[in-house]
């Protein structure tokens, strides 16, 4: 296979003739070309997922009355949305390769900090939605910051924040509710409990954010380098990417949409309780990782933290529907994380079988 | 032993006492090294020796603590990849700098993406060259819209090259190109560094395979605990001298 650099240059002038003869080449090894691919599209942990949700819905719709109903349907739907839109961003923070605790103490501050602006000092709700937005993510940049440009865990980081989020929350209400002053109007409020065609405003957040999420990741330069950081941080650098401002960037968007969720909820009820977003952590990266995003980075992508949220949803909605305890819901939750886990573990031994591709 | 006779070439890129520091380790200690128009300059050393370092510092991925790197005599500073590949240096990194869960054709556009409207990703045009560069090279994979993590060692390293290639510079790095690869593969990435000392670029091999360096090499640096020790032409040393320096600090 030696060439002599005569030859070299020769053969690029040609070029075009080469590329027809590769094209040539390329169409005999087709099948093989296409099983990749194909194999590496369709043999994935989503669409495991997929045929998991279409099995529990059927399965549920079967056996429980009333599950199957637009209604129920809707339930299912609202029950998911906030969960759903911080798994969206939490999915960008785990492709990066970090994680963030303090998600559902954001949240529970958010809600609080939110009625405390408003009932304390008679701020506009649009300015407190705002002003609670702006705090998620400085809480984000915080997190990200500490973990990213000081080099402390990011476990340790956000599970301090979790606890110091929740003790603020504890601090500024003196564990009571806050309710909004009675009577008060704002056209905030429709955004957060109010309905479009039917669909509940949560809901159409959710889906909002499923896409617009969606997109960015798989379509965008910004969601490239996302996967780009997670899957070899080094190699990123090494070619210009701006790794540590991602990650930054990411915590930030993971601390926006608790502060975007906390505002739709005070928006939707009017209210605000300490233990809001109690136990939502779990919630949120459960989904995550039902989804198929490796806790090691570089993977996963919004349409499976999609399927995953649904799950979840269908499974405790379901039980309940069914019959059993609420409590049924956190055991069947449980083993739903480590069956999802296991199937991993056996897709990726099929999967590397693509291996035989390699030459 | 400072053999860097005037060669008739002008000189592309130039580093005038480099000096990096890890802590208390002094990894390069006043490098000065000037690569020219259509030369091949191997760059070897023991373990150690600071040679990845030195190219990971005109590759953008480290700033020197001392010294200067012009460029066609003008002084610039690659405080970032960007920077050094806006001034026309690519590299093919010993690690090769390769994201295992991403296909073909992003890894081959690692860092600049080709995009519409700023930022949405022009994945026809990413595919469309990602194809036309590897088909140039002869690089047989079975798509470019397969994971890397599929290919083999020869797959990856062929594709870190042909980035590099891609990306047409006039200064190319390439550390350790050829250490994953078969006698066939090598052989085919050789073919290349040739073919791209013939269209007028400068070339910075590092490599341990001195039979390679002999072969290719117009000069020869050798570097022993982050000094340059020797600047040898090719054509004026032995394979005896290069191993004794190599390995005594001495001819």
């Amino acid at each position: 296979m030696t060439m002599s650099k005569t030859e070299t240059l020769s053969e690029k002038n040609s070029g075009e003739t080469r590329l027809i003869a590769a094209a040539t080449a390329a169409a005999a090894e087709a099948p093989s070309a296409l099983a990749v691919v194909l194999r590496e599209r369709l043999l994935t942990r989503q669409s495991a997922m997929t045929v998991v949700a279409i099995v529990l819905f059927s399965y549920f719709s079967l056996t429980a009355n009333h599950f199957f109903s637009w209604s129920n349907v809707l339930d299912i739907i609202r029950g998911t949305s906030f969960i759903g839109i911080v798994a969206v961003a939490w999915t960008y923070l785990l492709i990066v390769g970090e994680l963030d605790l303090s998600i559902g103490s954001l949240y529970g501050l958010g809600t609080i900090l939110m009625s405390w602006v408003i009932g304390g000092f008679g701020l506009d709700p649009w300015i407190a939605a705002g002003l609670t937005l702006c705090f998620g993510a400085l809480v984000g940049l915080i997190n990200g910051v500490v973990t990213v440009y000081m080099g402390v865990s990011a476990f340790v980081v956000t599970l301090g924040m979790l606890s110091l989020l929740r003790g603020l929350s504890f601090v500024i209400s003196g564990g009571y509710p806050i309710p909004y002053p009675y009577g008060l109007e704002s056209s905030l409020f429709p955004l957060g409990g109010g309905s479009l065609l039917g669909i509940p405003a949560p809901a159409i957040w959710l889906f909002a954010a499923l896409i617009v999420g969606g997109l960015v990741l798989g379509r965008t330069k910004f969601g490239y380098w996302v996967y780009a950081t997670g899957g070899n941080e080094l190699a990123a650098r090494e070619m210009g990417i701006p790794t540590k401002r991602i990650k930054v960037l990411v915590f930030m968007l993971v601390g926006l949409s608790c502060g975007l969720i906390a505002a739709l909820n005070g928006a939707w009820i009017k209210s605000a309780n300490t233990t809001t977003g109690n136990g939502f952590e779990f919630q949120v990266i459960g989904a995550v990782l039902v989804g198929g995003a490796a806790l090691t980075g570089g993977s996963g992508n919004i349409y499976g933290t999609f399927v995953g949220a649904f799950i979840l949803g269908i499974v405790a909605n379901g039980l309940v529907m069914a019959g059993f305890s609420p409590a049924t819901g956190f055991l069947a939750t449980g083993a739903i994380i480590i069956i999802a886990g296991i199937t991993d573990v056996v897709i990726r031994y099929y999967g590397s079988r693509a291996s035989v591709w390699r030459k | 032993m400072q053999a860097s006779a005037p060669q008739g070439q002008p000189v592309i890129l130039e580093t005038r006492g480099i000096t990096k520091r890890f802590g208390g380790v002094t990894a390069l200690r006043g490098i000065d090294m000037a690569l020219r128009t259509s030369e091949i300059v191997a760059l070897v050393g023991d373990n150690g020796a600071g040679k990845t370092t030195f190219v990971r510092i005109l590759s953008g991925v480290y700033e020197p603590d001392e010294g200067d790197i012009l460029i066609d005599s003008a002084r610039v500073r690659l405080d970032s990849p960007q920077r050094a590949q806006h001034h026309g240096i690519s590299t093919v990194f010993q690690d090769l700098a390769l994201v295992n869960d991403r296909d073909v054709a992003h890894n081959m556009f690692l860092g600049r993406e080709p995009c519409r409207l700023g930022f949405f990703i022009d994945r026809p045009r990413m595919i469309r060259e990602a194809q036309a560069t590897l088909s140039e090279l002869k690089v047989r994979l079975p798509s470019v819209r397969a994971k890397v993590s599929g290919l083999s060692g020869g797959q990856k390293q062929a594709i870190a090259v042909a980035r590099a290639w891609r990306q047409g510079g006039r200064v190319t790095l390439m550390d350790e190109p050829t250490a994953a690869l078969g006698v066939r593969e090598a052989t085919r990435v050789l073919d290349l560094v040739v073919t791209l000392r013939s269209e007028g670029h400068a070339v910075l091999l590092i490599s341990h395979n001195l039979e390679n360096v002999f072969n290719l090499a117009d000069r020869i640096v050798i570097l022993r605990h982050g000094t340059k020790i020797a600047d040898l032409r090719t054509s004026e040393t032995t394979k005896h001298e290069v191993v004794s320096l190599l390995t005594s600090g001495t001819a």
